[in-house]
């Protein structure tokens, strides 16, 4: 590594050690925050801070091997974009030159200056004969705070409209200044490298937030892939455990179960009077009640049922209704078949009490009734309808609109994350 | 944990608080109540073309 240069802050009297004495021009004191110049034999004052400089995760004039490279840490700079922050920390390596980390959320990136500029429009680049496409739209970022040297001037207050470009993990972010563009290279790089290079973090910075726009001043800037990555896991676990959570609530808020059940006769083309079947019992303050009917095999035919559930207190009645119908036929694509010869319904809102439970029918033919034939052989032609009425049971289609919408939104999330690597 | 995933929290809690009211008093969009089915009245028949 290069020879430290010692300096003494005018504003706080504190020693400074300058890590890449020749290259930095600009050092903030670690001891009180004052921004030096250091490009001059004598140190000048360019800004008091009173503040003291930042805690950040990784301390000045800390070393690490990354890449196989030995890294010192050199400065450090809090940025944001006004919803997010993060920390960026610049690397230097006398033979390899300036490197970055950014945290942000926890997840680290290494990032290279680019010296070759990617070709392209402000949607799609190519660089190196790879394309990336723009996640976000040129946005405004801020250095909130500034530590350590740097080998360009930078403050506090310094903004840079940056955007950034992803091909799968990877991202090239464009900074732009009034005076110059700089294009960063950006790879996540794993915590447990960060620790074991450099050691565990020491201190956290502050509340960290979520979904940064930003970017470095040194073409640097946050991946807001991998910590999004990360809360769309714990959206997915979120709704799985919301999901099943509730079904285990609705199970157990629908019953207890009562049932009944009976058959009923219906002749074709015509009605039947409604038809007690049984007694039914609600428990609860409100239960869903379920009428199935089962009919025997038909063809060309349809049965219309009539169901009420009379209140035996107040002889009240509930009234739903049921369709069994069931054709078949051929055309000129061949046979065809339409129709099911099961139907269930579901009464909703049924109060606690005792219920009668009656049903009418009517059976017709399709295209015409058949016609009846006084033949004491055959006799008339009917429908046997089995007729199941029960409590306790839950509404699946409420469980499944419960489940698209726990799922839409980190669904949404996934495919527009898909859509961008397309 | 993200401010968006905070906000997500609380829409799966919203989600799951109206389900288990939903349950209780019995409600459903998907219920059948009066509503008789399309061939009664105009006639049965399929609708296959």
């Amino acid at each position: 590594m290069t020879a430290a240069r010692a300096i003494t802050c005018p504003a706080c009297g504190g020693t400074i050690e300058v890590r890449a004495a020749g290259f930095s021009v600009n050092l903030a004191c670690v001891h009180c925050g004052s921004l030096l110049d250091v490009s001059r034999p004598e140190v000048v004052l360019i800004e008091r801070h009173a503040e003291a400089a930042r805690a950040y995760a990784l301390p000045l004039g800390t070393r690490g091997v990354l890449y196989g490279d030995e890294w010192a840490v050199v400065g450090a700079t809090l940025r944001s974009d006004g919803e997010a922050s993060w920390q960026e920390f610049l690397l230097f390596n006398p033979y390899r030159g300036y490197r970055w980390l950014v945290l942000f959320e926890g997840d680290w990136q290494f990032g290279t200056p680019l010296t070759d500029r990617p070709q392209g429009d402000g949607v799609r680049i190519v660089w190196r004969g790879e394309g990336y496409a723009a996640v976000s739209d040129p946005t405004v970022t801020t250095n909130q705070a500034v530590a350590g040297e740097f080998y360009w001037r930078l403050a506090a207050g310094d903004t840079a409209q940056c955007t950034l470009f992803e091909r799968g993990d990877e991202v090239l972010s464009r900074e732009c200044t009034a005076d110059e563009e700089n294009w960063t290279h950006l790879v996540p790089l794993p915590g447990a490298l960060i620790a074991e290079a450099f050691g565990p973090a020491p201190t956290q910075p502050g509340r960290r937030r979520s979904a940064p726009q930003g970017f470095s001043a040194a073409g640097a800037k946050p991946q807001r892939e991998t910590g999004d990555r990360d809360d769309l896991v714990w959206m997915f676990g979120l709704a799985t455990i919301t999901a099943i959570v509730a079904l285990f609530a609705m199970v157990l808020l629908a019953g207890p179960v009562s049932v009944v059940t009976g058959r009923i006769q219906v002749p074709v083309g015509s009605r039947t009077q409604p038809e007690r079947i049984g007694t039914i019992t609600v428990t609860r303050p409100y239960q869903f009640v379920t009428i199935t009917a089962d009919t025997d095999n038909f063809h060309n035919r349809w049965v219309d049922l009539d169901y009420s559930l009379v209140d035996r207190a107040t002889q009240q009645s509930t009234d739903a209704y049921g369709l069994v119908e069931y054709y078949t036929g051929t055309d000129s694509d061949g046979a065809w078949s339409e129709g099911s010869h099961r139907t269930e319904t579901m009464i909703s809102r049924v109060p606690r009490g005792t219920y009668d439970v009656y049903v009418g029918a009517e059976a017709h033919g399709w295209p015409s009734d058949p016609v009846q034939t006084p033949d004491a052989w055959y006799g008339t032609e009917t429908i046997s309808v089995k007729i199941d009425a029960r409590t306790g049971a839950m509404s699946w289609g409420m469980w499944v609109t419960l489940l698209l919408g726990l799922l839409a939104w980190p669904g949404l999330i996934l495919w527009w994350r898909n859509r961008e690597d397309d | 944990m993200t401010s968006r995933l905070i906000v997500f929290a609380l829409w799966c809690a919203a989600l799951l608080i109206g389900s288990v009211y939903s349950t209780y008093h019995a409600y459903s969009f998907y219920s059948d109540d009066a509503d008789r089915p399309s061939a009664s009245g105009a006639g049965g028949g399929p609708r296959h073309k």
